[in-house]
């Protein structure tokens, strides 16, 4: 009788810490397609610039619209994420994303060196990496 | 009927093995190299402000854009780790649910994979299953399809509109 009253305390535990804080969302292809769309987006937009260096077509004036338009993309996967419980680090990552694009759009409008989009690539590189494996890591837990 | 707590433990944490693997040395072997590389990047922002290449002002942003982008690898593993510890608990219970429901005499433990929660909002409005939202249907090019009217997003900052040029571009090495 001791025994069973164990097993079903060990099987209750089991069951409420499986149900508990280890909460994650589940997969969502939009959140994935959409940050990896995006990454595209910045590196294209990183690239010309780079290109244009030097030249009136790089100023940051000619760009501004890029910017909002980035942090409405950012909107857009924050609001998909949103939808589901367990998604808090895809929301910080986003976050932080946009952060970095708040960052970029003071440093052009500063003007930034070449050298300083190397870097700036780097880093949006490494985020949009980290935020895809999350989700990766979503999606093979599920198969 | 009675159980033995032991091998159930045994049972229980075999399971765990068998879904963890290797998955922690696998994080870890995704965080160091991206530490290691944003390591990289504060060196070159250092060499970028020594050499006079950039200003304070400019080491200060980039420096800050590091610090988001470690915290974002942080979240990541954060992540990986919570989805392997889940999958370990996933384990345990399924490893003792077949000796537990034959102890307890009824289905006290879910044998069978838990299937992860359904999306709230899909399951109020079913229409919606394909992610988007109505106002995202007429979308052009955006990633996620939204529309490229010149509305004003939810969280969408206008300050770029307002913002006051102070430097188009320089001559020689900057834009």
């Amino acid at each position: 009788m001791r025994k069973r009253a164990k097993a079903i305390l060990l099987a209750a535990l089991a069951s409420i810490v499986s149900c508990s804080g280890y909460f994650m969302a589940t997969y969502d292809p939009a959140v994935d397609g959409g940050a990896t769309e995006l990454q595209q987006k910045i590196d294209r937009f990183l690239t010309d610039l780079q290109q244009r260096a030097g030249t009136p077509a790089a100023a940051f004036d000619q760009h501004a619209a890029f910017y909002d338009d980035v942090r409405g993309d950012i909107q857009e996967l924050r609001d998909l994420a949103s939808r589901q419980r367990g998604n808090e680090l895809t929301l910080q990552s986003l976050d932080l994303i946009e952060n970095n694009v708040d960052k970029l759009e003071a440093l052009h409008a500063d003007g930034i060196s070449v050298q300083e989009i190397d870097v700036v690539r780097t880093l949006f590189d490494t985020q949009f990496r980290m935020l895809v494996q999350l989700e990766n890591a979503k999606k093979r837990k599920e198969s | 009927m009675s159980i033995d707590i032991g091998s159930l433990t045994n049972t229980m944490i075999t399971g765990v093995r068998h879904a963890i693997g290797d998955r922690w040395s696998a994080i870890r072997a995704l965080a160091e190299p991206e530490l290691r590389k944003l390591a990289e990047t504060l060196e070159d922002v250092q060499q970028l402000y020594a050499s006079g290449r950039i200003t304070a002002d400019h080491a200060v942003q980039l420096v800050e854009m590091q610090r988001n982008t470690a915290i974002s690898a942080v979240r990541t593993v954060e992540g990986l780790g919570v989805l392997t510890a889940r999958e370990a608990l996933d384990a345990a219970a399924h490893a003792a649910g077949a000796v537990v429901n034959r102890l307890v005499g009824f289905k006290l433990i879910s044998a069978t994979k838990e299937k992860p929660m359904a999306k709230e909002k899909e399951q109020e409005v079913p229409q919606q299953s394909t992610s988007k939202t109505p106002s995202q249907e007429p979308a052009k090019s955006s990633p996620t399809g939204r529309t490229k009217e010149g509305a004003v997003r939810p969280g969408s900052s206008t300050k770029s509109t307002s913002r006051p040029v102070k430097v188009q571009f320089k001559a020689g090495k900057d834009l």
